[in-house]
């Protein structure tokens, strides 16, 4: 008889617990799934009833835990089903090696992992240049040490005046087209947006110097691509000074450009970083390690200490 | 089958043998009954309690009951255990282990009177 008419938090609750019997085995789910959902249900209307939705809050992690906890016994048990088989299984080592075994022996599967996932992912590899901007000679207007003229040179290098010389300059177009469009020519809106995702501008601080580092699979096209940006930044101005010097009003341009630093290909990619991904990795598998040794020597314990039949510790 | 064999129990499984010593229980009576009898020391959780009694099932130290007590004023769907014999001569042979325990405490004057019953 249901006395108790569900509400919503109640219904809420139960439909992400019948979601985690996942958890079990599909035998152990099959045989006591609905009754194991139903207790849970009959909790969650006495909590609700009790302390409504704070006592419901509070019932729910200690469910969950209580499920993960037994879904991992159960699984264990199907693969330890009888006695005869848990002695088999017991390690004849003792205590602190088979403590440093499992450790081990869940460490090194993440830590290669890692290593894997660190092989598998692409190579990138970066170029810098860096340049000085500096006023045009004859020049009549303030510091380059204005930020805000900084901030517009940084601006325009990422502009659409700039890139479109890039991309014809580089005939990306037509080679990006091949790489990445299966010969197909790209739109030039459509290679300057993947420009400007593989390219970062940086103001040093205190300077009239910028630096570009361009990004690529290939560590030429990288050092091609900062060096056609400079490229294309100073045609731009080039061609903004020669119409100041054609039509008596509008904006006066009166920078030029330096290159401190011409890109090279550089040969070591940036990314993936592997010493960076091999500790990454080292310090994931020894904290799982750590955390699933325990729990497996809680379990192997608990069976042997046990008597027929196998039962699981108390729910505290 | 010796009880003496199967002793002791933890507390989980000798609280749910006593729940059902006074007659068949559905899984959520004998949860609450374990939560009262203990005064809320020892909770199980649902995977708990079903994991517990599918291991007593397996050891034929409780059963399945065909028989609903009040089919009417019942969940169709809720399943009832009762205690088998062996289950019930296990669950005693463990009460009376603990009590021979308790009295040897008292022997050792580390409990009370006769009155003090304790369970850990």
């Amino acid at each position: 008889m249901n006395n108790h008419p569900d509400n919503q938090a109640v219904d809420r609750a139960c439909r992400w617990y019948r979601r985690l019997l996942v958890f079990y085995p599909r035998a152990h789910r099959e045989e006591y799934g609905v009754a194991i959902l139903q207790l849970f249900r009959d909790q969650c209307r006495d909590a609700w009833a009790s302390g409504g939705s704070l006592s419901l809050l509070a019932l729910c992690p200690v469910a969950v835990l209580d499920l993960l906890k037994t879904s991992l016994w159960e699984h264990l048990a199907t693969l330890n089903r009888s006695r005869l088989m848990l002695r088999s299984f017991r390690p004849t080592i003792k205590p602190l090696p088979e403590f440093f075994l499992l450790v081990v022996a869940v460490f090194l599967p993440v830590f290669l992992c890692g290593i894997l996932i660190t092989y598998m992912i692409p190579k990138t590899y970066g170029s810098v240049t860096m340049i000085r901007l500096r006023d045009a000679p004859g020049s009549s207007t303030g510091s380059l040490f204005d930020p805000y003229r900084l901030k517009n040179a940084f601006e325009t290098i990422q502009s659409h005046e700039v890139l479109e010389k890039v991309v014809k300059e580089l005939g990306l177009k037509e080679s990006w087209g091949k790489k990445y469009n299966a010969g197909q020519p790209l739109s030039g809106l459509d290679i300057e947006a993947m420009i400007r995702y593989r390219i970062e501008v940086q103001l040093i601080h205190n300077t009239q110097m910028l630096q570009i580092t361009a990004y690529s699979d290939n560590p030429g096209e990288a050092a091609k691509l900062a060096n056609g940006i400079i490229a294309g930044y100073r045609a731009c101005l080039a061609e903004k000074a020669a119409m100041t010097s054609t039509v008596s009003s509008g904006m006066v341009v009166d920078e030029t450009v330096d290159i401190i630093m011409p890109a090279v290909p550089q040969f070591r990619p940036v990314r993936p970083n592997k010493r960076f991904n091999a500790v990454v990795g080292a310090l994931a598998g020894l904290m799982a390690g750590l955390v699933v040794a325990p729990f497996v020597l809680g379990f192997v314990g608990e069976v042997r200490k046990s008597k027929v039949p196998p039962v699981m510790p108390q729910n505290s | 089958m010796d009880p003496a064999e199967m002793l002791p129990l933890t507390p989980a499984v000798f609280h749910i043998l006593l729940a059902l010593a006074e007659g068949e229980r559905h899984g959520y009576a004998i949860m609450r009954e374990v939560a009262d009898s203990t005064g809320g020391q020892i909770k199980m959780g649902p995977g708990t309690l079903y994991g517990t009694i599918k291991r007593l099932l397996a050891a034929g130290l409780v059963k399945e009951s065909a028989e609903r007590p009040d089919p009417g004023m019942d969940d169709e769907r809720r399943r009832y255990y009762q205690l088998t014999a062996p289950g019930r001569r296990v669950v005693t042979a463990e009460a009376e282990r603990l009590a021979a325990m308790v009295k040897l405490a008292q022997g050792k004057r580390l409990l009370g009177g006769a009155h003090f019953v304790a369970y850990e």
